[in-house]
């Protein structure tokens, strides 16, 4: 199995001949219909491989309205199958999600500069000025009452600092409002956002890029939660274990991977909203009305290869490459950073089922309250926004979610829930209307822990297969299992 | 006869049946946003000629029955209109 993979048809091409992707020579309606077909495979498959009763990931090859080799690549990340092959695990088919966090960790930790090229296979065809066409690539309309056709869902938004020339990659959903020109959703606090309101302060436009059907190592990257200041580009090449191609963009010094199938090129002009949205987003709902207050992307020039291949991502409930990807790569980081920060944590993980929304922490517990350590900690490192905690003993197993959902409905006393006031997103559902536009929607901490001063009889005994059996009994009825006749 | 989408900013009573004025639609075709001077109406009868208008919420949700729309004159796309380029 090939790893780095070089660009996006590499992978596709590993994932087929992996039983992991079909190619659908049926012509597909990029109205609603190429949406709907991803959302279901989502569904369908919740995170599992093929071989394990998930769905395929889609390669949609004709597309109604749309010349031949214009296509659209939808799911590409959408098990931990996929993720394991993305990030280079040696056997993707048994890669516990433990082993993926440590992976991304052991990866995350390298940085390599990428080689700036000349010509690139993105720069294969070019329309500049006023030959730009969005509606020459099949945009979909992804789900029924999005606010526009979403070019942008997995893909890379390249910006520059200001000040520092530090280049951004990031992930921000983008609506097409006419041939030439986008609506970007930023969500507070974004780098992205952040960069803008830098240009925007001075009165001055944002020279912008995005690369769309990028290598997917670099569209997960552009996803993660990297520290202002940190490369995403040389990430990816720290991950990749060898540099990334990147080039320069036509129209400004802006630099995307060499590889992407399409990159749009332009500036988005300071003071300047249009409306964008609603648009169903990962927590499952179309949470954010349709609002005038979105920044706008003007298109100078767009490169692109040939037939080239739109990458989608439709988001909505669980399980979608989104929920999968970064539910893996933000436990990874929570857990580091606890442990930086002395916390006895054991593991963690999000629950891709939650939307990404819950964290689960298992813990030695020294002390009383040690929940509210996490909960602070997790607040204090900048990549909580808004997650809702859980946080339980180290007998539970946070990768089973059987176990996450009976221990939360057990062990959560009443007295021992917390809502948490802090910096959020307007994405999450349970905020009131006030608090969805203010981004206040409180989180909330479930202390699971066994309370430190119950006496140790007081702790009820965990009745399980594991624990309520002397040891020579499970070996037995381990052993003689199928002699029983069980598979 | 074309079809087109609305969306409302707050509820019904911000479009005024009948009258003429200054609205943002989208065309179904191809979902660009165009601004129009155009007249609305809840029914079809009164508008003859007239092309069909689906309304959304600002959620997203589109309301059981078009409308009809009679433009009137079409001012461009809307960054166009807003002299974004």
């Amino acid at each position: 199995m090939p790893f780095p993979h070089k660009d996006l048809r590499e992978f596709i091409g590993d994932l087929e001949s992996e039983g992991e992707l079909t190619k659908v020579t049926e012509e597909v309606d990029w109205d609603l219909e190429v949406g709907a077909i991803a959302r279901r495979l989502c569904e369908l498959t919740l995170g599992r491989s093929v071989k394990a009763g998930g769905q395929r990931a889609a390669l949609f090859e004709k597309i109604r309205g749309y010349p031949e080799g214009f296509r659209i690549c939808t799911a590409t990340l959408a098990n931990y199958k996929r993720f394991a092959m993305m990030i280079g695990h040696k056997d993707p088919d048994v890669a516990t999600v433990r082993e993926l966090q440590d992976l991304y960790l052991e990866k995350m930790g390298r940085s390599t500069k990428p080689n700036i090229i000349g010509e690139a296979p993105c720069k294969e065809n070019r329309m500049i000025g006023d030959e730009v066409d969005l509606y020459k690539f099949p945009a979909p309309m992804i789900h029924d009452g999005d606010g526009g056709r979403y070019l942008c869902t997995f893909h890379i938004v390249a910006s520059k600092d200001r000040n520092s020339g530090w280049i951004n990659w990031g992930m921000y959903r983008a609506m097409i409002h006419d041939r030439r020109s986008l609506s970007i959703y930023f969500s507070p606090g974004q780098q992205g956002l952040m960069m803008y309101q830098e240009y925007e302060a001075r009165n001055e436009a944002m020279p912008l890029a995005i690369a769309i059907g990028s290598d997917v190592i670099s569209l997960f990257i552009s996803g993660c939660k990297l520290p202002v200041g940190i490369s995403e580009m040389d990430t990816a090449g720290g991950l990749r274990g060898r540099p990334l191609d990147v080039v320069r963009c036509e129209t400004n010094d802006l630099l995307v991977p060499a590889s992407s199938e399409i990159v749009l090129e332009g500036f988005m002009p300071p003071h300047a909203r249009l409306w964008e949205g609603p648009f169903g987003e990962y927590p499952g709902y179309a949470a954010t009305p349709r609002d005038r207050d979105r920044p706008v992307f003007i298109i100078q020039a767009i490169t692109f290869r040939d037939n080239p291949i739109l990458t989608m991502s439709n988001m909505g409930v669980p399980v979608d490459e989104g929920h999968l990807s970064y539910s893996i790569a933000w436990a990874a980081e929570f857990k580091k950073y606890f442990a930086q920060n002395g916390l006895p944590v054991v593991d963690v993980n999000i629950l891709p089922t939650s939307s990404a929304q819950l964290v689960v922490i298992s813990t030695k517990t020294p002390r009383a309250g040690i929940a509210h350590l996490y909960a602070s900690a997790a607040e204090l490192s900048w990549r909580l926004v808004g997650f809702n905690i859980l946080v339980v003993n180290d007998d539970v197993d946070v990768f089973n979610p059987a176990e996450v959902v009976h221990v939360w409905a057990t062990r959560v006393h009443p007295d021992r829930i917390y809502p948490r006031k802090g910096p959020s997103n307007p994405l999450f559902a349970w905020g009131n209307p006030e608090e969805r536009v203010s981004a206040t929607a409180p989180a909330i901490l479930y202390d699971a822990t066994w309370p430190v001063e119950w006496p140790s009889e007081f702790v009820p005994r965990k009745s399980s297969f594991r624990t309520i059996y002397p040891q020579e009994v499970q070996e037995k009825v381990e052993r003689k299992w199928i002699q029983y006749g069980f598979e | 006869m074309a079809e087109y989408e609305l969306y409302l900013v707050r509820d019904l009573s911000e479009l005024k049946e009948g009258e003429a004025q200054v609205i943002n639609v989208r065309k179904k075709e191809n979902y660009e946003m165009r601004v129009v001077k155009a007249i609305v109406n809840s029914s079809g009868e009164r508008l003859p000629g007239a092309d069909k208008i689906w309304l959304r919420t600002k959620v997203g949700e589109q309301l059981s029955q078009p409308w009809s729309i009679k433009i009137l004159k079409d001012y461009g796309s809307l960054p166009q209109h807003a002299g974004l380029y």
